[in-house]
């Protein structure tokens, strides 16, 4: 009997501990507006600089285990945008984007390798696949991965609300070629490199 | 001997003339009074602010109007073209 009254702590321990350790599952819909990605291209006269906010997905992370994350963020190709109209109509055209035919740029998350931890803030090169305008590339993307625990209810103002967030951070770059866009074409006008910056939070609400 | 000064004639030519001056001047000062930005022109611009519970730095965007250089320039090509056909117009101007 008293061998049973030692041990229901300790299982009870051990539960909360392994309740602690599961891999949580953030969802990334944003409802500030801050998640973001920036984009931006050498041309003659100024960088074409631009944004996007319709940012969604989820991803599973475990704070125990990080090198076992996955996941998939999606961007509505109908938020980028950029400062100038004229501009802004061709990024979307169907000879760049063409954001009719190609609604989304999705990024999913393979496998992470070099995988190093400082306190809440986890690095790893993020392998995946990128699809943007209909054409899927295997990439590399370096990605910081800060866990905020017990942070969602600050974000939202309402400290009833308990939960974590997730902060991902990526600054990459890519080749508008590789995906078919304007491959060889306009590269006077336009560079063919895209700086691409993102910044990005999602929450892992609990109950 | 001074030749007296003649008075200014509402013609076509300069008609043309004033409307060539007020476009290059129009164009600049709209240009030089929003920033005499060397880029394109933005109808929108952005302030970036940061959340504070995340540390995400973020892109509000505004509406708002910034001249790029195409407005100095476009305006300068659109008087040049006035002036020359206040030239034109001055030469089809019977004489006096």
């Amino acid at each position: 009997m008293n061998t049973h009254l030692v041990r229901l702590p300790l299982l009870l321990a051990a539960l909360g501990l392994s309740a602690q350790a599961a891999p949580l599952t953030f969802d990334f819909k944003d409802p500030k507006g801050v998640n973001n990605v920036q984009f931006s291209l050498d041309a003659p006269l100024e960088s074409i600089t631009g944004t996007g906010t319709g940012i969604s997905g989820s991803v599973t992370f475990d704070p125990a285990q990080p090198a076992a994350t996955k996941g998939k963020i999606t961007l509505d190709t109908k938020s980028l945008t950029v400062g100038n109209p004229m501009m802004a109509d061709h990024l979307r055209g169907g000879n760049w984007l063409d954001v009719a035919n190609h609604p989304a740029i999705t990024f999913e998350a393979v496998s992470l390798s070099n995988v190093r931890t400082q306190g809440n803030v986890v690095t790893a090169d993020v392998a995946g696949k990128l699809t943007v305008k209909g054409v899927t590339k295997d990439i590399k993307v370096p990605v910081s991965f800060t866990h905020l625990p017990d942070k969602l209810g600050a974000r939202v103002n309402d400290p009833k609300i308990k939960g974590d967030l997730l902060v991902l951070r990526a600054n990459f770059a890519i080749n508008r070629a590789d995906f078919g866009i304007q491959a060889g074409k306009n590269t006077d006008k336009v560079a063919e490199t895209i700086q691409l910056s993102l910044s990005i939070a999602g929450a892992a609400p609990k109950s | 001997m001074l030749s007296r000064a003649v008075p200014f004639a509402w013609t076509l030519a300069n008609t043309l003339r004033a409307a060539a001056l007020a476009l290059l001047l129009g164009g600049f000062g709209v240009w030089l009074a929003t920033g005499a930005h060397l880029g394109f022109t933005q109808t929108s611009l952005v302030t970036i602010k940061r959340d504070e519970v995340t540390g995400i730095d973020y892109p509000e965007r505004r509406p708002g109007f910034v001249a790029g250089v195409e407005i100095p320039l476009g305006t300068a090509a659109a008087a040049i073209a006035l002036a020359l056909l206040s030239l034109a117009a001055d030469r089809r101007r019977p004489a006096a």
